[in-house]
């Protein structure tokens, strides 16, 4: 029996559907033309091996073909697909279009890499990539998927990175500079998010910074309490700690200007972005014991939690809510240190583990609901 | 514009920097004075990195740049005179534009590309041999790599040289 007769005589028997609109669907489903995915494998195959066989031939006698050809062939290439993302916009057929336009952008990255390979130039990764951003500035404008622009801003950011590393622009000792780095990160992809907001409005751009400021916020938040990252009387005039401060504002402004948010999301995001405050001046001040860390990490999880379930974002929501369960387990293991990793120390954690997980299965319904309706009253 | 001319222009874009980018190297390629300059290894166990060789140019001078405050500053070395300056050195027939990063002059010249499957090969030649970079600069001090040399004969040629006598 099929999936489909299986699910159809369940709901049937729960009746949902009728026996006639059982059969319905089973005839309408059965009219279907088949779609024979051995072919379809096979031909896919087929195409792989050739491509494969391309690339060796290509690979092996790289050397020996002339630069010219190498950089003309290039060329023909990007020419082609340019003309194919064209042609399957103007045919409104957007599956394809999105396909062709994202294999062009990867293309012409490879085509920076080539470049850079018949010239022998000697540049930085991220030179590359903010060449590739620049070009792409305009291109990704195009693309009506988020997966597209969530690339682009990701590599900008990515590119902002190791540039922002390779200058050491918060600290001249580079281990300084990448907690800043990580500190500010979050902060200035708020940051680009205004700013994206401000020039595109609402496209998929400005949604895709706005996945990165929490992507950063949570690598921030994790780092800075791993490393325990500490601000000192001497850093407090220093350029990074000032951007932490500049950029904050403008996080703040983003949050308030404007309509993207109802009041109760925008309290939210002000008390997330007030405890991550707090959390990273913690070692400033006397409350900087292991304990209360743990605990601003969960508070200010908890408030991205509640944001994201006012968006109605059900699967970030329930991540979030895992990564409050993992913290909490690791809160147990620095309380008990040495006890937790004997043979009853480990039985209790496991007892612990399954018990979050008991509690996760059955609760996290009604704590999206209730988190959902929470945010709507 | 029309919508349509929008479009075209955005797609277009990156083919056109890339263009201008590739001729712009092939300029200075093909129109720049030529200088040969002996390398050495930068770390001398490990010459390869990848696809590529790395190498310290020797461009014949003892004086390094001297450490600041700052990581990496702009600066010119003086080719056929042999010294550094933080202007356009004018009365330089051939100067190579560049930065000082950490007390090294680097002109984007120090990175020469191989086949994965013959750099084995070709660094075991550039280590045991006398190697040099076929660099060819313009008149504004930007630099190209045209050819990595091995006993004065280009690396391709060397190669099969090497590889017959086997």
């Amino acid at each position: 029996m099929s999936n489909l007769d299986k699910n159809l005589n369940e709901w049937v028997s729960k009746n949902l559907i009728s026996s006639q609109q059982a059969d319905a669907i089973k005839h309408f489903e059965s009219e279907k033309p088949e779609s024979s995915w051995v072919l379809t494998s096979l031909l896919a195959l087929g195409a792989l091996v050739i491509v494969i066989g391309v690339i060796s031939l290509v690979a092996a006698n790289w050397y020996q073909i002339p630069d010219v050809v190498k950089l003309s062939t290039n060329f023909i290439f990007l020419g082609v697909l340019a003309y194919l993302c064209f042609h399957f916009y103007q045919q409104s057929r957007m599956i394809l279009f999105e396909a062709v336009l994202l294999f062009y952008m990867a293309v012409t990255l490879g085509s920076i890499g080539l470049i850079s390979q018949v010239f022998h130039t000697n540049g930085k990764l991220y030179q590359a990539l903010l060449l590739w951003a620049a070009m792409h500035l305009g291109t990704v404008f195009l693309s009506r998927r988020f997966f597209t622009p969530f690339i682009w801003t990701g590599t900008l950011i990515c590119s902002y990175f190791l540039m922002a590393l390779d200058f050491n622009i918060f600290s001249t000792y580079s281990s300084r500079n990448l907690e800043f780095m990580l500190i500010v990160l979050p902060l200035t992809c708020s940051f680009l998010t205004l700013v994206s907001k401000s020039l595109s409005g609402d496209h998929n751009n400005t949604k895709a910074f706005r996945v990165w400021s929490l992507f950063a916020l949570l690598v921030a938040t994790i780092t800075s309490e791993v490393s325990r990252f500490h601000i000192e009387g001497t850093q407090i005039a220093s350029i990074g700690y000032i951007s932490i401060w500049v950029l904050s504002l403008f996080a703040m402004l983003g949050v308030w200007i404007g309509n993207d948010y109802n009041k109760f999301q925008k309290y939210t995001l002000s008390a997330v972005l007030a405890t991550y405050l707090i959390h990273i001046h913690l070692d400033l001040t006397m409350f900087n014991e292991e304990i209360i860390l743990a605990a601003f990490t969960i508070l200010l999880l908890g408030f991205v939690a509640i944001f994201l379930a006012s968006l109605k974002y059900r699967t970030s929501f329930q991540f979030i809510l895992f990564l409050i369960g993992v913290r909490f387990l690791v809160i147990y293991f620095q309380a008990f240190g040495g006890f937790a990793q004997t043979g009853f120390g480990l039985i209790l954690s496991g007892l612990i583990i399954l018990g979050i997980a008991y509690s996760w299965n059955k609760y996290r319904k009604k704590l999206t609901d209730w988190a959902e309706g929470w945010s709507q009253a | 514009m029309s919508s349509k001319q929008k479009m075209i222009f955005k797609l277009i874009i990156p083919i056109v920097v890339l263009l201008v980018l590739t001729f712009y190297k092939t300029s200075i390629r093909t129109t720049g004075a030529e200088v040969k300059f002996p390398i050495t290894g930068y770390d001398p166990r490990d010459l390869l990195a990848g696809n590529y060789l790395i190498y310290t140019v020797d461009y014949g001078i003892s004086q390094t740049c001297q450490y600041r405050e700052k990581k990496s500053w702009d600066l010119y070395l003086c080719v056929d005179n042999k010294y550094f300056a933080e202007e356009v050195p004018s009365e330089c027939k051939i100067f190579i534009k560049g930065r000082c990063e950490n007390s090294r002059f680097l002109a984007g010249i120090e990175r020469f590309y191989v086949p994965r499957e013959k750099a084995q090969d070709l660094e075991r030649l550039v280590r045991d041999k006398k190697a040099e970079i076929l660099v060819s600069v313009n008149s504004q001090g930007e630099a190209v790599v045209k050819d990595l040399l091995i006993d004065s004969k280009s690396w391709k040629d060397q190669y099969s040289d090497a590889n017959e006598s086997k």
